[in-house]
């Protein structure tokens, strides 16, 4: 089930009543059936790998736990490892690398048979919670958290639907210990869900869907459209990956908070960051820490040479952009962002900050934009030629035609309404503009609006079948 | 002071909707916005074409994107109506009217500038309306007729006329029905935010039983076709290892189809239903009109019975029926006692022409995936039928 839809509004509306008028015992069974529920709504094929992944890592921590000798444990650890990133790498990288051999074996003149791709369907939500299974691993390898008994409990933990097919990736120690406490109806988490989600809604329905459908085509055939058209494309791009992603993170703190459980921040208004070495502290906040704490600190992080730190960061920054897909633009997209970073890093190392700082706050917030266009452009392209030619026609400013819907005010207006919200939010000035009088009166009607338009919009936009208007 | 507030709250959310969703113009409501606007409220009929209209009608899931024109007198034309052609008159409903295809691509359109023996130019002249049924068109030649120069009229009457024709007497005889119609049509045609909520309505049926109703269903099928109690052509899956193989296909990416792939229906598709279909008497009645009224303005009536939908292309194809043929076939034995000319397009001779690129029998690529509407391959089919039909009334 997905959370734009119908279906999960009806799901929530079924839940909540349920879920509150029972004890704790009863609570966490609740949440169980209702995110396997969720999960299975899916397809439901692909439940006996979570519960494969679940399994191995629950296992392999008590394991770890008993181990008596550091050889062991190690190898259990090494065991949760194979299973899930081995699932990982099946369904998500094993056509990627197969199709990188025949190209090596194409390259050297060895004997090959023809590529023909496994086809595998990747499992909803399988890059986060495997993610958070290894990261539950090594919190219980390095000492961090004392492994859970109950398998239930455990599986639970990672089941836990809100968060399950799109993040955040929650660790361990924060969401396992709300899991254990009974939850009552609180009025003010209930307040204060519904606008995170109005706005995870919003986000994802009012202004990521509609661009997708208006930059498809120039991110098809870049080279039919002139420069402007094609830089509005890669904006816009980055506005969609933001109001898809964050929408999604937001309507699961939003279900979350509800629920009475705190769901980790995932996004913290990237657009505003000054660099973009801030833009990766802010955007997709769970990936980022957890790729720090554990792909970034193991390789030694910056305890060590300035040019094995680089090397850190370059491959942690590479790994992040594989994550995402199994094609050579995201792990580009990766190196982008890591030269991006790793400049950064240079600049202030050798004392140059002190200029950077003079530099208004708006060309920085542009800069930063501009260095995250830049990456995505391959993160969306379908190949890396295809990026190529769309930066190729923006640097170059290229002429060709232009794409008229990439100005429209139907786009833009909802990109307008969101980034003065999040203006006012990160000047700190939205508390004051939400506590004026007038906004008594406004603000409900505003979230009211929000919340017909996001249901009508998704009610019939996402209409799979044609229908017929009757007179 | 509560109340008011929350009154002001109200008027302000009805205000921010309207704005909003005109500003937004989201893809899916734009659509039915566009065909509203290219409708207008017409007392007799209830529904007609609004004059002067250019207007791109894009289809939500990308299945056409087409431009829709009407002239100074609501008909689908690109060109003004011109008395001193003498004419050919097309009337019906959606298919004649050419929904889902370019103003040029209709077949109506293609029979423009006709030229017979004489070296006589004829202007192809396109009544039709979205719904129309036998009553509605009756009214509507009765009230155009006068103002043209006709010689010709095909009408192509439709295997859901029976329905519409209900419809429209049941407006017909309720005022109060008529009214409350009269307000929901101008209520959606001026107000984006009532639009979206009669669609959202709509749609959210149809999803709730996406969700809910049609899992059920889908397994109540699959324990029929377990228990052997449903016909094998109509069971995907009815046995455990097809279950296990469904399954198993799961992981991985299905082929990509060929939208124009040869339909696939169970053979049950194609079975007579026993009963003859019976036609509202009110048909019968305005389908005697059409033929007074082109006696009386010495006009030649053709009718063109069409199969609108593929299933009805597809069991003609194999020599047999298929239950929406009934209205036409029950309509056919009316027009054969009142002796007016018809061609049943529904016959194999016709059908058998609709043949795909590879010149294999198929009807796929003649009808709109998803809406039924004929494709402009489609419309080129009617049309060669047509202009054979129209050298022969007018040699």
């Amino acid at each position: 089930m997905l959370f734009n839809t119908l279906h999960y509004f009806i799901f929530l509306t079924v839940l909540l009543p349920i879920f509150f008028l029972s004890n704790e015992k009863k609570q966490r069974r609740i949440l169980f059936v209702f995110s396997l529920y969720f999960y299975s709504c899916l397809k439901i094929v692909f439940v006996p790998i979570l519960f494969l992944s679940f399994a191995a890592t629950f296992v392999s921590a008590i394991k770890m736990k008993e181990a008596t000798t550091q050889i062991r444990k190690k190898l259990w650890l090494l065991h949760t490892l194979f299973v899930n990133l081995g699932l990982l790498f099946l369904f998500k990288y094993a056509d990627f690398f197969r199709s990188i051999e025949f190209d090596v074996r194409n390259l050297l003149g060895l004997p090959h048979l023809d590529f023909e791709p496994i086809g595998f369907v990747l499992p909803l939500g399988i890059s986060f919670y495997t993610f958070q299974a290894v990261a539950y691993a090594i919190d219980v390898y390095r000492g961090n958290l004392n492994p859970e008994r109950s398998f239930f409990n455990f599986t639970l933990f990672l089941l836990f639907f809100p968060q399950l097919v799109a993040g955040p990736i929650m660790r361990a120690h924060i969401l396992m210990p709300q899991l254990q406490c009974q939850k009552k109806f609180d009025w003010t988490n209930f307040q204060q869900g519904i606008p995170i989600m109005m706005l995870g809604f919003f986000k994802k329905t009012i202004v990521a869907d509609p661009i997708s459908s208006v930059i498809q085509p120039i991110f098809a055939n870049p080279s039919e459209y002139d420069w402007f058209s094609c830089a509005l494309a890669s904006s816009l791009f980055s506005i969609q990956i933001y109001g898809d992603f964050s929408g999604y993170s937001d309507i699961a703190i939003g279900t979350g908070k509800i629920l009475g459980f705190n769901i980790t921040q995932n996004f913290d208004r990237p657009f505003f960051s000054k660099s973009a070495s801030e833009t990766w502290r802010r955007w997709h906040m769970s990936l980022s820490t957890w790729l720090r704490d554990y792909v970034y600190i193991t390789l030694g992080g910056n305890r060590v040479s300035r040019l094995r730190n680089y090397f850190n960061l370059f491959t942690t920054m590479a790994i992040g952009g594989l994550w995402h897909g199994a094609n050579w633009t995201f792990i580009i997209w990766g190196f982008i962002n890591a030269g991006f970073v790793c400049l950064e890093k240079f600049l202030e190392e050798e004392g140059y900050a002190k200029y950077f700082e003079k530099i208004p706050y708006v060309i920085k917030i542009l800069y930063a934009f501009s260095t995250f266009t830049l990456s995505v452009t391959f993160f969306r392209a379908e190949s890396v030629s295809k990026a190529i030619i769309q930066l190729k026609n923006i640097f170059f400013l290229s002429s060709g035609n232009f794409n008229l819907e990439v100005i429209s005010i139907s786009i833009w207006f909802p990109v307008f309404l969101l980034f003065t919200y999040e203006a006012l939010v990160e000047l700190k000035k939205w508390d004051k503009f939400a506590n004026s009088s007038w906004m008594d009166y406004v603000q409900p009607a505003f979230f009211i609006t929000l919340f017909i338009l996001c249901v009508m919009i998704y009610t019939v936009i996402s209409s799979p079948q044609f229908y017929y208007f009757q007179f | 002071m509560k109340i008011l507030k929350y009154i002001i709250i109200f008027l302000l959310t009805i205000l921010f909707l309207e704005v909003f969703l005109r500003i937004l113009k989201p893809t899916a409501l734009q659509y039915y916005w566009v065909q509203r606007q290219i409708h207008s409220f017409d007392p007799d009929y209830f529904v007609d074409l609004e004059p002067n209209q250019k207007v791109n009608i894009k289809h939500f899931l990308g299945i056409f994107n087409i431009n829709f024109t009407t002239n100074e007198r609501g008909y689908r034309a690109t060109r003004e109506v011109n008395n001193s052609f003498p004419q050919i008159i097309c009337i019906g409903d959606s298919i004649t009217m050419g929904f889902g295809v370019n103003d040029e691509d209709t077949f109506c359109n293609k029979l423009d500038l006709y030229k017979d023996s004489k070296e006589n130019i004829y202007q192809s002249i396109n009544l039709a309306v979205d719904a129309y049924g036998p009553s509605a068109i009756a009214l509507k030649l009765k009230k155009h007729l006068p103002n043209l120069n006709p010689k010709l009229l095909y009408y192509f009457p439709s295997t859901g006329d029976d329905v519409d024709e209900i419809s429209f007497h049941e407006k017909k005889q309720n005022p109060s029905l008529q009214r409350a119609f009269k307000i929901q049509f101008l209520l959606t045609k001026y107000s984006y935010l009532f639009l979206a909520l009669k669609v959202t309505q709509e749609q959210m049926q149809f999803r709730f039983m996406e969700a809910f109703v049609y899992p059920f269903i889908r397994a109540k099928n699959l324990y029929l076709c377990m228990t052997a109690q449903k016909p094998k052509d109509e069971c995907p899956i009815s046995s455990w290892k097809e279950i296990l193989n469904d399954l198993y296909s799961d992981f991985f990416r299905p082929p990509v189809k060929n939208p124009n792939a040869y339909p696939n229906f169970p053979a049950s598709e194609c079975e007579e239903p026993q009963e003859e279909f019976v036609a509202p008497e009110s048909a019968y009645k305005a389908i005697q009109e059409i033929i007074d009224l082109s006696k009386e303005l010495n006009l030649k009536l053709v009718m063109i019975l069409l199969p609108i939908d593929i299933e009805t292309a597809y069991c003609s194809q194999k020599g047999k029926i298929h239950r929406y043929y009934g209205y036409l076939k029950t309509m056919k034995k009316f027009l054969d006692k009142q002796k007016i000319d018809y061609i049943d397009m529904n016959l194999p001779q016709y059908t058998l022409q609709m043949v795909d690129e590879t010149g294999q029998l198929n009807p796929r690529p003649y009808y709109i995936i998803g809406d039924g509407h004929y494709t402009r391959l489609g419309n080129d089919w009617v049309f060669k039928t047509l202009i054979q039909k129209t050298k022969e009334v007018l040699p």
